[in-house]
């Protein structure tokens, strides 16, 4: 018996090693560039890398939003952020509410319309949607990177929503209906804040969608006096002289640009991994 | 159906139907009129200012005389066999080892996939640094400060002008290995724990009961997995931020499908053939699709 309790003991040590070893190795390059924004410009500017060896230069931070360009890239991410996270979880709950308690003719029909248009790779519509913007004059303007989300949220974002909301009684809404609540309330008064769980889902997934985002606004949102976003301004400083001369800035800039998402998911990620699994498994 | 139930059934319908407004017209304008428009787009030849010409199927027909091409396809389906079976099988092995009810699991799981959250950008960003090769071995990256240290030659990573750089890719990828794990330990949680009692009671040990219990009843999720991944590699741009040469590599070298499509449509403006480069794939995806719908026979559903 003693032996079997020893072995377990051993294989437990055995897997703590590895995933201490694999956490280690996984987190190195956040480490790596948060000692590179740290340095001072001298010492980056030597091939050698050293580690925290001359002093920690939390002015670097400063620096690179006042002058090295991410100030208004960052004040311009706040804006487009802000508006998608509150716009998905509203426009998907909206449609999703009606898939899960209304019933209305071209029901099925819509929503098989909306499950397939996950199917569709979005390289497809980029193109269109440029026409499109530069027609209606929205290009080099913030406009493309928060517009589509206001009205449609995305197919899986609406179906979580309804899967979610298939899970409430919806005895819970007859009292209000017998008050005479219309719809309307029932949906964002009576059943959001029962679909927290859901809506918190949709709005850090949205927001860390949109504040990573580079590739949507190198297509829309180019041009050289273009409102930048913080991403998007990375993507740009990197082959910049600016970047070859303050490559500090650059790891100043990214480290704030990570900690942000890293924040919210450590602080919502229970609802985050739970909506995750059940968008990998009811997908 | 009397009429008191018609006007019921109508009226319910204008309430269903304000709460699709949003929707219907985000798919109508965001969605449906933009593949209308690329179908359009693709036998024209069109640069968005000036050059509005129907020109057939030309845009299809050059795709196959394009000279980069070949490179193209060949760098793309190189990516999908080596990183579809390295990250799937990578992050199913990770799953089972944190498959476990070990005291602080639940602290990794949270850090394994803390990567995933990261910004493409500022991924490609550090891991450019990390890899860099320099010819003249004065500024290079870590991995070849190290390897120089030991006194070894420098290894070139997605500075490569062969198929390495693709594999170096492939390795870069690992470290959001984590993004998979949450679905698969899903899917383990959903195993009835009862097949395990019976089978341990039967005398099977932890390695039967993997290969009898859960690897067959992962395979939906496997097969879910293999789809969606295999989707979104074909569509890969991410070299754009960390490869040299504006993401092309050097000599091509990690040259894919998904950048090809963005440099016609978003640095060259030639419209039409983006429009028809991003249909051929869109075809190469759905056949692909079908052809691992119709062997799916591996899967085994619950219900069978």
């Amino acid at each position: 018996m003693r032996t079997i309790k020893q072995k377990k003991k051993g294989r437990n040590i055995a897997l703590y090693a590895v995933f201490v070893l694999l956490a280690v190795i996984l987190l190195f390059p956040y480490f790596f560039m948060i000692n590179r924004g740290l340095m001072s410009n001298e010492y980056i500017l030597q091939p050698r890398t050293r580690f925290f060896s001359d002093g920690l230069h939390f002015e670097n931070y400063g620096l690179a939003f006042r002058e090295g360009g991410y100030g208004k890239p960052f004040l311009n991410s706040v804006i487009v952020t802000l508006v998608v996270t509150v716009s998905v979880p509203l426009s998907s709950f909206l449609a999703a509410y009606a898939f899960a308690r209304l019933e209305f003719i071209g029901k099925n029909f819509m929503f098989s319309l909306m499950m397939v248009t996950v199917l569709l790779p979005s390289i497809v519509t980029q193109v269109p949607m440029y026409v499109l913007y530069n027609d209606l004059g929205f290009t080099n303007t913030l406009k493309p990177l928060f517009l589509p989300g206001i009205f449609f949220g995305g197919a899986m974002n609406i179906f979580l929503s309804r899967q979610f909301l298939l899970g409430i009684p919806k005895a819970l809404e007859e009292g209000a209906k017998l008050d005479g609540a219309n719809a309307f309330i029932r949906c964002f008064v009576i059943c959001a804040p029962l679909c927290f769980p859901i809506m918190i889902y949709l709005g850090v997934t949205a927001f860390i969608g949109a504040w990573g985002d580079y590739l949507t606004p190198s297509m829309y949102n180019n041009s050289s006096d273009a409102p930048y976003t913080l991403a998007y301004a990375l993507y740009k400083m990197t082959s910049s002289e600016t970047n070859s001369r303050h490559p500090e800035w650059i790891f100043a800039a990214a480290t704030v640009m990570s900690v942000v998402p890293t924040v919210l998911y450590a602080v919502f990620q229970k609802y985050l991994v739970d909506g995750i699994a059940s968008a990998g498994l009811k997908g | 159906m009397n009429g008191k139930t018609l006007a019921k059934k109508i009226r319910g319908s204008v309430t269903g139907w304000l709460f699709l407004l949003p929707m219907t017209f985000g798919i109508c304008v965001f969605t449906l009129l933009p593949i209308a428009q690329s179908l359009w787009y693709s036998f024209y030849d069109y640069d968005v200012v000036s050059k509005f010409d129907f020109i057939g199927f030309g845009n299809y027909l050059k795709a196959f005389r394009d000279p980069v091409m070949g490179k193209v396809v060949g760098n793309t389906l190189l990516f999908a066999v080596v990183n579809i079976p390295v990250v799937m099988v990578g992050s199913y092995l990770l799953a089972l080892l944190l498959n476990t009810d070990l005291k602080g699991v639940k602290a990794f799981r949270v850090i394994y996939y803390l990567p995933c959250v990261m910004p493409a950008i500022v991924g490609g960003i550090v891991w450019s640094y990390i890899m860099r090769y320099d010819v003249t071995a004065e500024n290079p990256g870590l991995f070849n400060t190290i390897l120089l240290s030991f006194g070894l030659d420098q290894l070139k990573f997605f500075y490569a002008d062969s198929s390495a750089a693709i594999l170096s890719i492939v390795f870069m990828n690992l470290w959001s290995l984590g993004g998979g794990v949450i679905v698969w330990l899903a899917q383990f949680k959903n195993i009835p724990k009862q097949l395990y009692e019976a089978a341990s009671i039967d005398g099977a040990g932890s390695v039967i009961s993997f290969f009898k219990i859960t690897l067959p009843l992962s395979t939906p999720m496997i097969f879910y997995n293999l789809i969606t991944t295999f989707i979104v590699t074909l569509q890969f741009n991410g070299t754009l931020t960390f490869a040299p040469n504006q993401g092309f590599g050097y000599e091509n070298s990690v040259f894919m499908f998904g950048l090809k499509i963005y440099d016609e449509a978003f640095r060259r403006y030639n419209m039409g053939y983006a429009c028809a480069l991003a249909w051929l794939l869109v075809a190469a995806v759905g056949l692909c699709t079908i052809v691992v719908f119709k062997t799916d026979k591996w899967v085994q559903y619950a219900n069978d």
